[in-house]
């Protein structure tokens, strides 16, 4: 497995094999982090597609609503990104405890708090008789708000600015969406919200994963 | 010439030093974690880290998690200021060589 055999350990070492070595140091401690440009690479593509296609149906809907089919794929990608998510941060902290595992777990249990809390207030709503154009405008801009405020928040703990500005992003976006109201926020959260996500991965893979942030 | 601290100047020590560098203070990295990390077998690793223990620079916790046992590894305060001063060294060879 090894590169080097066992028995040449103790023998001299090259001082450029161990600048070599040191170099590395980078490399090892990203395959102990998430990589932000899955996880905003996933995500981007679940709003860019899901919001593209809720727009497309209803911008030419009589009811301005979106199409059956529209909402299935839209959920199934948002389905998807979880457990890529979940997945994926769950094989890169293996055998990592202490601190940062406390820490990531917390964050991880926000967000289950906060979407079903989401889930609820939409429930209520609904049940409420909400106006379509209203349940539009709140079902897309509230859990796009909650998304923006957690990256934020994830973004303090992990003292990563690059991350918090794409959250200030969705949540300001999530703001101008609503107020451009319905169907036009579809658009809105799948161009600037989704693109967001997407140039997020982009310049994570630019930025060659250093100064990593750790959704 | 700066003398190289002879308990990390070794390719495997040097790797596992680096690699627990990585993680943050206050957390620790499971010992087949590590070994998938460095493609090392366990027999190679377990040599080089008793070595680094008995140097105070990688510190070893033993525990059970579900009747299992596990052994966690973490790099000492003292493991991290002899990396520290084994790269400042290694620097002003290299640049003493040029």
């Amino acid at each position: 497995m090894t590169s080097i055999p066992s028995h040449d350990d103790d023998a001299a070492l090259d001082p450029r094999l161990a600048a070599q070595i040191l170099g590395d140091g980078g490399r090892i401690g990203d395959r102990l982090s998430p990589d932000p440009r899955i996880l905003f690479g996933v995500w981007g593509i679940a709003w860019f597609v899901g919001f593209g296609a809720l727009w497309t149906t209803a911008r030419t809907a009589t009811d301005v609503q979106p199409a059956g089919w529209a909402f299935a794929v839209f959920y199934a990608l948002l389905a998807t990104a979880v457990v890529v998510t979940i997945v994926h941060v769950t094989r890169r902290s293996r055998g990592l405890r202490g601190t940062s595992a406390t820490t990531g777990s917390m964050y991880g249990w926000s967000w289950l708090v906060a979407f079903t809390v989401v889930g609820l207030v939409l429930g209520a709503l609904g049940r409420a008789d909400t106006d379509p154009a209203v349940m539009g405008i709140v079902s897309t801009a509230l859990p796009c708000l909650v998304v923006g405020t957690l990256y934020m928040a994830g973004a303090a703990t992990y003292r990563d600015w690059s991350w918090f500005a794409l959250g200030a992003w969705i949540a300001v976006m999530a703001g101008i969406g609503a107020m451009t109201g319905m169907p036009s926020i579809y658009l809105v959260m799948s161009v600037a919200g989704g693109g967001g996500l997407l140039v997020g991965a982009f310049a994570c893979h630019v930025a060659g994963r250093r100064g990593r942030g750790r959704p | 010439m700066t003398e190289l601290d002879p308990v990390i100047h070794a390719p495997a020590r040097l790797r596992i030093v680096v690699a627990l560098a990585e993680l943050d203070r206050g957390d620790v990295l499971a010992f087949p974690r590590l070994r998938e990390v460095l493609a090392m077998t366990a027999g190679n690793l377990s040599t080089h880290l008793r070595k680094l223990e008995d140097a105070g620079y990688v510190v070893v916790t033993k525990t059970h998690e579900r009747r299992t046992p596990v052994t966690y590894l973490a790099l000492s305060d003292t493991g991290r200021t002899a990396l520290d001063g084994y790269r400042h060294a290694l620097s002003a060879i290299l640049g003493g060589s040029r």
